[in-house]
């Protein structure tokens, strides 16, 4: 039954500053319609904070996994004062450390190093959704 | 703060392909069409209270860019005591404009083309605000 | 409005016991011998915003199963197909300027018809009640969750 399933709620930063913070909306896009659909949700950061009930319930319900784009951490912030359970975060930034050559063109369009970069997100998120669903049902 | 600008704000919602297009309605205003009159807020840095957008939300006059019918950036901007002096309801502009953009991962040309449109429109309220 | 309810991942559709509703996702509320009309939690949220509704003219009949009207959304456009028969008595003008009220409160300021009834006793049998409907809606949910899915993926 689908409604019985727990998910893991994908939080991004959405920011608008950087282009890490497109590759991370990105990265959640993947993860979600690609990798890991029937085990994912995602959490709209803006309604989070404007309030909407069915983001504010989930996040508080569900183990969530952040994807955040830069240093500021503006992500995991927000849904720590949400109440949310984050079980994992990744920072893209860490992850364009790992794969310089990943680098994308700009915070208008990514560009195909930048789309590899959000699927390279978005693999390392599958896996830590793996291992969150994993380890709830132990 | 200096001088006066127009504070963007745009939904930047994940869920509709609406956030996406509100976003890139900012950026081509802000980098392309009226780059020496407006600022961009970031709403997940403001509400994380990074960076200077808490004071230019309140300090400069805003266009809200709302991607569906939750309105998140006026309600957050409102809510910051923000100086709200335009706002665009997307999804009126998508039946305005006759022009229906792809999914949010790739809004593709209908898209762009409602972009354009948008963001023109956007620059003509900026322009009014600060003539 | 006391109401059942369907969770599906951050969504919660709800459907309130009171209302009788058609498979094509309207509701009637029957006041003696007038019903209010209007779509389900479940369409609007399936429609996502709607930008324009249209609606019949106040003094037209319509039969049941007959379109009363249309909803065009940013993804695509639907008949209303009528719960009801009878002569439409007012139509909801609030909807011309905010037609997102479909939306936000689908079974209260987002109604769509008034019918003056002409055929209650065999309208009745067409229509179903509260838990049958959120059973039809489950299947309709999951159906499209998996179109959806399927529509991401490739």
């Amino acid at each position: 039954m689908l409604e019985e399933q727990k998910k893991v709620a994908i939080a991004v930063c959405t920011g608008m500053d950087q282009p890490l913070a497109t590759v991370a909306r990105y990265a959640g896009y993947h993860v979600l319609e690609k990798l890991r659909p029937d085990k994912t949700v995602l959490l709209c950061t803006p309604a989070l904070l404007g309030g909407v009930q069915e983001d504010v319930d989930f996040i508080k319900n569900n183990p969530a996994l952040v994807i955040d784009g830069c240093e500021e951490k503006c992500c995991e912030k927000i849904v720590k004062n949400a109440n949310g359970k984050i079980r994992a975060i990744i920072n893209v930034k860490d992850v364009l450390n790992e794969h310089r050559e990943f680098q994308p063109e700009s915070r208008v369009k990514l560009g195909p190093n930048g789309m590899k970069l959000a699927e390279t997100v978005g693999e390392i998120a599958a896996k830590k959704v793996d291992e969150i669903l994993e380890a709830d049902k132990a | 703060m200096s001088e006066k600008k127009v504070a963007i704000v745009a939904c930047t919602g994940m869920g509709k392909t609406l956030g996406t297009v509100a976003r890139q309605v900012a950026y081509k205003v802000v980098e392309e069409l009226r780059p020496e009159k407006t600022v961009l807020i970031c709403i997940p840095s403001m509400a994380a209270n990074v960076g200077e957008y808490k004071n230019q939300v309140k300090n400069y006059p805003s266009i809200i860019l709302d991607g569906c019918v939750e309105r998140c950036a006026t309600k957050v901007i409102s809510d910051n005591n923000g100086m709200i002096k335009g706002r665009l309801f997307l999804p009126q502009l998508v039946k305005k404009y006759g022009l229906k953009p792809g999914p949010r991962t790739d809004i593709g040309p209908e898209g762009e083309e409602l972009v354009t449109k948008i963001a023109q429109e956007v620059a003509e309220q900026v322009d009014r605000l600060l003539p | 409005m006391d109401h059942l309810e369907f969770k599906l991942d951050k969504w919660t559709f709800k459907v309130p016991k009171e209302l009788l509703y058609n498979e094509n996702d309207c509701w009637a509320k029957i006041d003696d011998k007038t019903a209010t009309v209007g779509i389900t939690d479940f369409l609007q949220n399936l429609m996502s915003d709607i930008v324009f509704v249209e609606l019949p003219k106040i003094g037209s009949r319509v039969e049941q199963f007959d379109e009363a009207g249309s909803l065009e959304s940013i993804k695509a456009t639907l008949d209303i197909i009528s719960p009801v028969s009878g002569v439409i008595q007012d139509v909801n003008s609030e909807l011309a300027n905010t037609p997102d009220l479909a939306n936000t409160d689908p079974y209260g300021k987002g109604w769509f018809l008034r019918v003056q009834l002409s055929n209650f006793e065999s309208d009745r049998e067409n229509l179903i009640n509260a838990e049958t409907y959120l059973e039809v809606m489950k299947k309709k949910a999951e159906k499209e969750q998996q179109k959806l899915k399927k529509a991401q993926s490739s």
